[in-house]
């Protein structure tokens, strides 16, 4: 009857497991969403091109040594202006012909070979853009680079050429995006087990704390103990309606993650990906036992700790453990404190079955990963009962 | 008649609190049995420890004859102090669930959880969650998950507490319809009044002791006081005051400049004999008030202080 009676509290806290699994598909849509647009982005930053226009009022060997080596960038399109006419700067930039007008000031020869910075070259620009920074740093490398052959001794119009030359070969880019070389038909997958201590600590602790707390409220429990429930048998009751209610979510989330990544979510590696689901889930069921019971003398209490628990550890552990920033990027002290939280060892494996962060494949990281997490589920569940036992024991005090 | 519940010099300790100290109690069938004592007195802890829920240092308690156990359970309600439902089940859900726990045939709870909805005039009210319902519904609710599966003896630890007296008085008339359906019960309180209008027989609590135990007229006899006359009536001179001091049955007199308070033990026709007195000496009067005593007089007469001190 407890069983019963405790599936029937469920739909009172239906709100938050919709608002989590909401949550959790914006979440997970979103990141593959960017995961897909990092993957291009290589290909944007090469595609990137500006359009300068450029007027030359020096027209010097040096001044055309300057814009050969303008011309030639791969990411600046030179459009033709006409100087002469009124507006015709302002017209430009405000149709786009042109997004970067650069003139070449009378004496920007002779000033570059003497060193001197200013009045060498004006500008007109829309202001913040991209075009306005990329094209600057093209310029401030080329003249960078001229200075430094001048100050070696070459002269003026060589040290225009040499730097011009120096600075064609361009920087090779690589673009890491984070998989590794790991297989991109699994980010899906990937990024839904990534997330799943955390929804799932969420969720559960959201719709698992109050309801533990209703049942184990002083006077329902003392209430129940009078009919002929033991309180073993009332607790074990309890714990399995909440299991049961933890293995629905895990299939509600599953089928979630199924259709956001499109069928992807199962590969040759599933077993583990839903072994330590479960496992964490356990975890999770525990948190939300050990909360319950703590906030079990008023409903006011069991929220304000419910709160504090999902703020400070679904959080906490989200950044700390490599939920939401890789665990390669984290500091080391960082991961210190981290092998502390199931969810370090629950990312650790999740990376290391998808090969995913530098990674590889390692059954044997991943079982001990799954063990540790284990431990910290049983050690909760033991504390839970503890914590039960000593209430029960300060109560008869 | 039989003894239903037995409590023998039962002790129980709160660090150095004595809550208990070798409390007896002797519940017979049929009774509806009053444990009547202040706050703290230690009612709510007997209670507690007859049903198992505290352990206790010393003493035996028997209920049905036997030690509690699952068997003995069955056939006891509770009705606790504080309202104990589960505020996400509405009012039928909750009555289920309780009586739920003592049967397990679906068809014969129903029936049982209609009469108990119907009992407690909850008729309308079942898809209600209890925070939608006033103190005295919710109280009415408690009392039904407690009564729902028709159990031979009810414990009522202080039900009527913050309720409106039209919801008290409707719970005191349950109680009573319980009992004489066959239940036994015990009901505790710190409401006199309610204990004397129900009880058959009363045990007075102080300070985890019983001291007093019996029918309210058994208990009314233990203490001196029959009747308490009060008059009111300005400027007696010290000659009337003695004479009404020496009237017969009169132990005490006391006269405040207003009133003439008299306090008899025992005689008949005392109010008369004093009226009449009054009329000769043609002493002007206000109000007449002729009180008979009540649990708390005896309270005070025993411990020396008020029931709700």
């Amino acid at each position: 009857m407890v069983f019963k009676a405790y599936l029937r509290l469920i739909p009172s806290y239906m709100g938050v497991a919709v608002m989590y699994m909401a949550m959790f598909a914006v979440l997970l849509g979103m990141t593959m969403m960017g995961r897909s647009g990092l993957n291009g982005s290589a290909e944007s930053i090469d595609g990137f091109v500006t359009l300068l226009a450029v007027n030359d009022k020096d027209n010097t060997e040096e001044s055309r040594a300057f814009l050969d080596y303008l011309e030639n960038s791969p990411n600046i399109k030179m459009t033709d202006i006409d100087f002469e006419k009124e507006n015709a700067v302002q017209d430009s930039l405000y149709y786009r012909k042109a997004e970067y007008v650069l003139t070449i000031n009378k004496g920007f020869a002779e000033a570059l070979g003497t060193g001197e910075t200013e009045n060498l070259l004006s500008s007109q620009v829309i202001a913040g853009s991209a075009s306005e920074m990329f094209t600057e740093s093209c310029i401030d490398a080329y003249i960078s680079a001229a200075r430094l052959y001048i100050t070696g001794g070459y002269d003026t119009a060589e040290a225009c050429r040499e730097a011009a030359r120096t600075l064609e070969n361009g920087v090779e880019v690589t673009s890491f995006s984070g998989n590794n070389g790991w297989d991109n038909k699994n980010t899906g997958a990937y990024l839904f087990y990534n997330f799943i201590p955390y929804i799932m600590l969420m969720m559960i602790l959201g719709i698992l704390v109050p309801t533990f707390s209703s049942f184990l409220c002083e006077d329902v429990k003392a209430r129940s103990f009078c009919a002929p429930v033991s309180p073993a048998r009332y607790m074990m009751q309890i714990i399995c309606g909440a299991f049961m209610v933890c293995l629905v979510s895990c299939v509600v989330l599953l089928a979630e993650g199924t259709v956001i990544t499109g069928g992807t979510l199962f590969n040759e590696h599933s077993f583990y990906s839903l072994l330590q689901m479960l496992v964490f889930m356990m975890f999770s069921l525990a948190l939300s036992a050990f909360v319950g019971i703590l906030g079990s003398e008023s409903v006011k209490k069991a929220n304000y700790i419910t709160s504090m628990v999902s703020n400070v550890l679904g959080l906490g552990m989200a950044f700390l453990c490599g939920i939401f920033v890789s665990q390669s990027l984290l500091g080391e002290n960082i991961l210190m404190a981290a092998k502390f939280l199931p969810a370090y060892w629950y990312v650790k494996a999740n990376n290391s079955i998808f090969g995913a962060d530098g990674a590889v494949f390692d059954e044997e990281i991943i079982w001990s990963a799954i063990g540790i997490q284990a431990l910290f589920a049983l050690a909760l569940l033991t504390g839970a009962l503890l914590a039960a036992q000593i209430k029960r024991g300060k109560e008869n005090k | 008649m039989e003894t239903v519940v037995k409590v023998e010099r039962l002790v129980k300790r709160y660090k150095e609190l004595i809550a208990l100290d070798h409390l007896e109690l002797d519940i017979k069938e049929g009774e509806i049995f009053g444990l009547l004592g202040p706050n703290g007195s230690g009612k709510t802890t007997a209670i507690n420890c007859i049903l198992s829920l505290l352990t206790y240092d010393k003493g035996e308690i028997s209920v049905f004859g036997k030690k509690l156990c699952a068997e003995v359970k069955r056939n006891i309600g509770v009705v606790m102090q504080n309202v104990a439902v589960l505020n996400e089940l509405n009012v039928r859900e909750n009555i289920d669930y309780f009586c739920g726990l003592y049967i397990s045939d679906k068809a014969l709870r129903k029936q049982r959880v209609d009469e108990a909805i119907a009992f407690a005039g909850l008729e309308g009210f079942e898809k209600f969650r209890p925070k939608k319902l006033s103190g005295g519904l919710l109280r009415r609710l408690n009392i039904a998950c407690g009564i729902a599966h028709k159990p031979k003896l009810i414990i009522m630890d202080e039900p009527t507490v913050a309720v409106d007296p039209q919801s008290r008085n409707r719970i005191l008339e349950g109680i009573e319809e319980l009992n004489r359906q066959g239940a036994t019960i015990i009901y505790t309180s710190h409401y006199m009044e309610e204990v004397e209008q129900i009880c058959s027989r009363i045990a007075i609590i102080d300070k985890g002791r019983n001291i007093a135990e019996g029918t309210k007229q058994e208990l009314k006899k233990l203490i001196k006081n029959t009747e308490t006359i009060s008059v009111e009536a300005a400027g007696l001179t010290d000659e009337q005051i003695d004479a009404a001091r020496s009237m017969p049955h009169v132990y005490e007199c006391r006269y405040d400049g207003k009133a003439l308070t008299l306090l008899y033990s025992g005689g008949k026709h005392n109010l008369t004999r004093l009226l009449d007195y009054m009329h000769n000496e043609e002493i002007p009067m206000g109000r007449v008030y002729s009180l008979l005593p009540t649990l708390n007089d005896v309270f005070l007469e025993i411990t020396g202080k008020e029931l709700r001190d």
